[in-house]
């Protein structure tokens, strides 16, 4: 029997995979550049940013805030020599003003806090035989993370960790408060960051 | 002749397994790992309390195959090719209270 024509046919075939192989070897490398420093290590840093911005901000302290920022970034460094999350070696500031908290590190990642609030009347509020005096604000809150993404809009929940103020959302970042007439209130968000009303 | 016939037949099924496998296990979009990544980056910004159901339920939703909270292992999928998407949450509401999550996703 004549095998002469399977046989060309498989050599034929070899030799497609062997063009095939030497293309391949030969082709132009084609990079698969994976970031070392993209969005998931920016919201790493963002988040102890924030974590650190609730701390100072419940003592009214931009050195409580870059204290405890340097702690969490040294624990911080300790889990990314563990797990590998690629964070980069960062240098940060901190600052607090007056209706705004501010964390930028010099990585392409900031988080910032601003609350801005106007007083829109009073009201009394009858508690048992005491009638409490009110002062009505409307308060606009949010959050902005800088990072990769350039930046992002946040509009965290509000709350009275004191159970007396009255708080109506109105919109997103928007609402109405209404808070026991004294000198400050402190209001706080969902991520514990305390906002000063001075009333 | 019948066995170099063979060894030719044989020689060609090997390669083009090697040429299968190495395509299919080597070649996956480059990008997929950054977008879990990002996925899970926009959880760690939009969250500061670790929510486990609603951890284990957006990874069902990528088609993510387990995940691991601090070594508490919850299997989602049979994961033939997945690759781990490492990230923690330090701490919330003004406290240190670190959690490692380790995510199993597959391209």
């Amino acid at each position: 029997m004549n095998r002469k024509g399977q046989f060309l046919i498989l050599a034929a075939i070899l030799l497609c995979f062997v063009l095939l192989g030497s293309l391949m070897a030969l082709r132009q490398p084609n990079p698969r550049v994976m970031p070392r420093y993209d969005y998931l290590q920016a919201a790493e840093l963002i988040h102890i940013a924030r974590l650190a911005v609730a701390r100072g901000s419940f003592h009214r302290s931009e050195n409580e805030a870059k204290t405890y920022l340097s702690y969490l970034l040294a624990r911080l460094y300790e889990y990314n020599e563990t797990y590998k999350l690629r964070i980069p070696p960062v240098s940060y500031s901190v600052s607090f003003g007056n209706g705004w908290y501010n964390v930028t590190y010099n990585v392409s990642a900031g988080f910032h806090v601003h609350y801005t609030y106007a007083y829109i009347g009073n009201y009394t509020k009858q508690a048992g035989e005491v009638s409490i005096v009110y002062y009505r604000f409307e308060l606009q809150y949010y959050h902005n993370y800088t990072g990769p993404w350039r930046y992002a809009l946040l509009y965290p929940d509000v709350w009275d960790p004191a159970g007396q103020a009255d708080i109506e959302k109105v919109a997103d970042g928007e609402w109405i408060v209404g808070v026991p007439a004294s000198e400050e209130y402190r209001l706080e968000d969902n991520f514990g960051i305390s906002l000063w009303i001075r009333t | 002749m019948r066995a170099i016939e063979a060894a030719f037949i044989a020689l060609i099924t090997v390669i083009f397994l090697s040429y299968a496998f190495i395509s299919y296990s080597f070649t996956a979009p480059s990008y997929h790992e950054v977008t879990a990544e990002r996925a899970y980056a926009y959880i760690v910004l939009n969250y500061d309390y670790l929510d486990e159901h609603k951890l284990i339920n957006f990874t069902k939703d990528i088609g993510g195959s387990f995940v691991d909270i601090n070594g508490n292992k919850y299997n989602l999928n049979s994961c033939t090719n997945c690759y781990p998407v490492r990230f923690l949450w330090l701490g919330y509401n003004r406290t240190y209270n670190p959690c490692v999550v380790v995510v199993a996703v597959e391209p």
